[in-house]
């Protein structure tokens, strides 16, 4: 048994790419590996971006892979400096940056890149998505 | 020993943060405690050049990023003789403590370690 850290890196455009992190998620849970999280880095911090909107006839990988995460206990974890340089910002960072809105979707966790370093420390493996 | 995290950095330093994000990992990892080890290939390579001005392009200045590597004990930072070569960099004139190392030698050296990241 082995334990991963899921880097998602690649922006909210590349679906296909979170359509294989969520089946290789699912084929380690079933082999009896653990997950340490699903951290958000670089363009993948797009993912907590809750103001999208799209046609109703577009499927929306964002709620797919929230979804999926809820469903098999895995955390959300978006890295606090690349969201913020993105403008997915929080309601507190909003009020203290003098923003007039907020965007950070509350199903992902915001956290310092030394989180991400712990995963890493504690993992066999880490997958870049 | 080798080191057990590899950061691989392989995009062109100024069209993206993807340098910047992963030198700030490298030393975050560093000051936790974490072996880390810098490869730069491909168009990763640029960032190593002096002449290269990042305030100029609108970028936060990544020479002092690379200088401040040793005060984390990031010791080995390994770079692609061959991707020099093809932009005509003289690996000479970097002015800093780097490796020079063949792509044949810079996979086996990834393949030693069980974590890499790319940038």
């Amino acid at each position: 048994m082995a334990t991963f850290t899921l880097l998602l890196s690649q922006p909210l455009s590349d679906a296909n790419n979170v359509i294989n992190l969520m089946g290789f998620a699912q084929a380690a849970r079933i082999a009896g590996h653990d997950i340490t999280s699903v951290f958000c880095y670089q363009a993948g911090t797009e993912f907590a971006n809750q103001l999208q909107v799209l046609p109703s006839d577009e499927p929306n990988i964002r709620k797919q892979l929230k979804s999926f995460c809820q469903q098999h206990g895995i955390a959300l974890e978006v890295c606090i400096s690349a969201a913020n340089r993105r403008g997915v910002i929080s309601d507190e960072d909003a009020s203290d940056n003098d923003l007039a809105h907020h965007s950070l979707d509350p199903d992902f966790a915001l956290v310092g890149l030394g989180e991400l370093a712990q995963h890493l420390q504690r993992s066999d493996r880490v997958v870049q998505f | 020993m080798s080191a057990k995290l590899a950061i691989l950095l392989n995009q062109p330093p100024l069209s993206s943060w993807s340098n910047q994000e992963g030198l700030d990992l490298a030393m975050l990892c560093a000051s936790f405690g974490q072996d880390v080890a810098l490869f730069f290939v491909g168009d990763g390579v640029w960032q190593l050049c002096p002449d290269i001005n990042p305030q100029s392009a609108g970028r936060k200045n990544f020479h002092k990023s690379l200088k401040a590597m040793e005060f984390y004990d990031i010791e080995h930072l390994y770079v692609c003789e061959q991707s020099l070569a093809e932009r005509g960099i003289d690996g000479q004139s970097l002015g800093l403590e780097i490796q020079l190392l063949s792509p044949a030698r810079i996979s086996q050296l990834l393949a030693d370690h069980p974590q890499v990241v790319r940038f």
